[in-house]
């Protein structure tokens, strides 16, 4: 279960997202055998919770990016957008 | 004053190079009397309806320009004016080409969106799925204008937590173009950047030309994270609309391309926990019903219940069977009771009656007088009892009978 959970922390948004898909069909079904549906229920419930998380994990911010020194890049806060002030702006809006 | 020529020309040449005016030229024209030596370097006329100067663009700058100059091309330099003084003869140092005129661009826009979709780069086998929820969206544009901000108005509105990564270039101009370039690889290059935006706001076909430049579609081909293109309007078309993943009609557009809303997204998972949650519950809930159904037939099948029925079965059985032999029985007794009062009509009883007797010694019947010897205890049956006789004598006599026989013949 441990090593599942990391594969799954491999796996895009998407895939996630498809592989919940999956099970809802799946167990919508009614043809998997009671210990398969008790499985793919835990793992469709961890599913969810990481999908949620990582939804919710994103936070905000402008980043400047710039070609530095030995081509590395280098990336600061920005100044063009000052994230407050347009948050503020589009929540205004609204 | 007297000068030698080369004084002349090296003073001429240095007075040209120090005016600031002659520094920094856009110059328009045609081009005539195209030529490209083995150096590399290119030599031309650029003229005009009534006027022409001697051009040079150094290898260097040649390598730059992006499509093949040739006579009667219409074209802006941008460059110097310098003097050549081994010759004296002041000519124009272009360092940066492009076509002029929109008749030009236009042929120059189509014939390398032919060589370009030859080659492949707009297949759209080779298109790159957006993601759905991008860990951060690269953007490639100015660092001012409204571009980056109506993008990053529309993103933090559609999900507010969404990290946006600004690489700021020169969108028109000279070198805009190899900045795009330089930027889309840049951003490519940072794994928290998972979509990028390149594009920058309407204008004219000129303004937007560096993304009708080769090197900005190869840097888009190249590119591994999938590109979404936001030039100018939605009427605008350029050569990175073809190459990118996806086109977007105006920046804006691009920024709801990239970024789906955050509640539609929580609305998905949700919905589908729920159906894995009622999957569940129904799957389980089903076979607690059935396991209840196959409890209730087994329990009528219970052992016990079955050894009741057929006990009660067996008792009904023997009360029949009872019934039968008491009934049986009941023939035989009258039978046997018949059977004892016929017998007892003709038994030793009547005859008794009749006056015999039957002779016993020690219970032992006495069949005649010969074993009988005086002083014998006998029994003598007779009707109505039993008689305890002590035998007195024994007289033989044969003929009893007879005598009787004889005398009753007599």
């Amino acid at each position: 279960m441990a090593d599942k959970g990391k594969k799954e922390l491999g796996m895009s948004f998407e895939q996630r997202l498809e592989k919940l898909e999956a099970l809802a069909q799946n167990m919508e079904q009614g043809t998997s055998s009671l210990a398969d549906l008790l499985k793919d229920y835990e793992e469709g419930m961890l599913l969810s919770q990481s999908l949620e998380k990582e939804l919710e994990q994103a936070r905000a911010r402008m980043l400047e990016v710039k070609s530095g020194k030995a081509g590395k890049p280098s990336i600061k806060p920005s100044d063009v957008v000052e994230q407050g002030s347009l948050l503020d702006e589009w929540k205004a809006e609204e | 004053m007297t000068l030698t020529v080369e004084e002349l020309n090296e003073y001429v040449r240095r007075s040209l190079a120090s005016d600031p005016m002659l520094r920094g030229v856009c110059l328009r024209g045609e081009i005539s009397n195209f030529k490209r030596h083995v150096s590399g370097h290119w030599y031309f006329t650029l003229k005009d309806a009534n006027s022409a100067i001697s051009c040079a663009m150094f290898r260097q700058s040649a390598l730059g320009v992006s499509f093949a100059p040739r006579d009667g091309r219409q074209v802006k330099l941008y460059g110097s004016v310098g003097l050549y003084v081994k010759t004296g003869q002041y000519q124009f140092y272009a360092e940066a080409m492009e076509p002029d005129g929109m008749g030009e661009m236009f042929a120059l826009f189509e014939e390398r969106k032919q060589r370009l979709a030859k080659e492949g780069l707009f297949d759209p086998a080779l298109k790159k799925p957006i993601p759905l929820l991008p860990k951060g969206i690269g953007i490639v544009t100015s660092k001012t204008g409204a571009v980056v901000h109506d993008i990053a108005r529309v993103a933090w509105r559609r999900n507010e937590g969404m990290p946006l990564y600004l690489c700021p270039v020169l969108v028109q101009g000279q070198g805009a173009a190899e900045e795009i370039a330089e930027g889309i690889a840049l951003l490519d290059g940072l794994p928290e950047v998972e979509v990028i935006i390149v594009g920058r706001g309407g204008g004219s076909m000129e303004d937007l030309w560096a993304f009708n430049e080769e090197i900005v579609a190869r840097a888009i081909a190249a590119c591994a994270t999938p590109v979404i293109s936001a030039v100018g309007h939605e009427t605008d078309f350029t050569i990175a609309d073809f190459v990118a993943d996806l086109r977007a009609p105006t920046p804006s557009a691009a920024a709801e391309m990239a970024v789906q809303p955050r509640q539609g997204l929580l609305q998905t998972i949700v919905g589908l926990r729920d159906r894995v949650e009622h999957a569940a519950e129904f799957g389980v809930g089903e076979r607690q019903y059935r396991l209840s159904t196959l409890e209730r037939r087994i329990g009528e099948c219970d052992p016990d219940k079955r050894g009741q029925a057929m006990l009660s079965r067996l008792r009904e059985a023997r009360q029949r069977i009872e019934a039968l032999c008491e009934g049986f029985l009941r023939d035989k007794a009258h039978a046997v009771e018949q059977k004892k009062i016929r017998l007892r009509a003709s038994g030793p009883e009547a005859t008794l009656l009749r006056g015999y007797a039957i002779v016993l010694r020690q219970g032992k019947p006495v069949p005649g007088a010969a074993g009988v010897c005086a002083g014998d205890n006998l029994d003598v049956i007779m009707s109505g009892g039993t008689l305890g006789v002590s035998v007195t004598a024994v007289a033989k006599e044969e003929g009893f009978w007879l005598t009787k026989e004889k005398k009753s013949l007599e």
